[in-house]
């Protein structure tokens, strides 16, 4: 099962972990990106993710079908939060479930990396003196 | 033989949206075009995404579209053109 999600909630990640959850797995790896107080010495206020949220959708749901063409995985859970998100909360989840743990981890690791390079969605810091910018993925343009 | 241009839906996004002040809009573009001739047409109709210049790449109908003279593309009334500035999810 694939759960591809775009949300303005918190991410539960008990609730996408319980969901993931499956009998015939050993093994279920989580990545979470949260968001962090600072930038090159700059003090950052809070974070807006703004998403292409249909095509975000489609590039999402790309990583989970080549997640499944390169490891032996059970459920994938792929969230990214938008709008306001708070710094030290997350946004965005990858959660795998596997029967052995390599195949899950290997695979979290290729889902966070591929979802910087591929899925478009954008972050902008506001910092706390009011200040702004829009930040680029070093992983990103090489689409 | 059909129409030479085609109307399309063009969005913009994140830094793009800003500049231009606009999310959404309707443009009328040739039916053939290359990728770079397209965004071309974007910067002159939206001068403001010079600065982007770059860094774009478009969208057409969901997917990505590299930016060069060799790609072109068929468009027809209704698809979406989206474009997009360097993106910085996770």
């Amino acid at each position: 099962m694939d759960i591809v999600e775009i949300t303005r909630e918190i991410i539960d990640i008990g609730n996408l972990t319980t969901r993931v959850t499956s009998p015939t797995c050993g093994a279920i790896s989580t990545f979470l990106g949260t968001t962090r107080n600072n930038f090159q010495g700059k003090k950052v206020k809070t974070l807006e993710y703004e998403a292409y949220e249909p095509m975000a959708k489609k590039e999402m749901q790309k990583i989970c079908d080549n997640i499944r063409d390169k490891w032996s995985v059970e459920n994938i859970a792929l969230v990214h939060r938008i709008g306001d998100v708070p710094i030290t909360q997350a946004s965005v989840a990858i959660v795998v479930s596997s029967p052995h743990r390599k195949e899950s981890l290997e695979a979290v690791q290729y889902g966070i990396d591929t979802l910087k390079a591929t899925v478009p969605i954008w972050k902008k810091e506001i910092y706390e003196d009011d200040s702004y910018s829009w930040k680029e993925n070093s992983e990103c343009c090489e689409i | 033989m059909g129409e030479a241009t085609a109307k399309v839906t063009v969005l913009f996004f994140a830094k793009s949206r800003e500049l231009t002040g606009t999310r959404e809009a309707t443009l009328e573009v040739p039916r053939q075009i290359s990728s770079v001739g397209l965004l071309n047409k974007l910067i002159s109709v939206y001068n403001s995404l010079e600065v982007l210049r770059e860094s774009l790449v478009l969208s057409l109908n969901e997917e990505y579209v590299s930016i060069d003279d060799v790609t072109i593309l068929e468009l027809n009334t209704n698809d979406t053109i989206a474009v997009i500035p360097p993106i910085s999810g996770g």
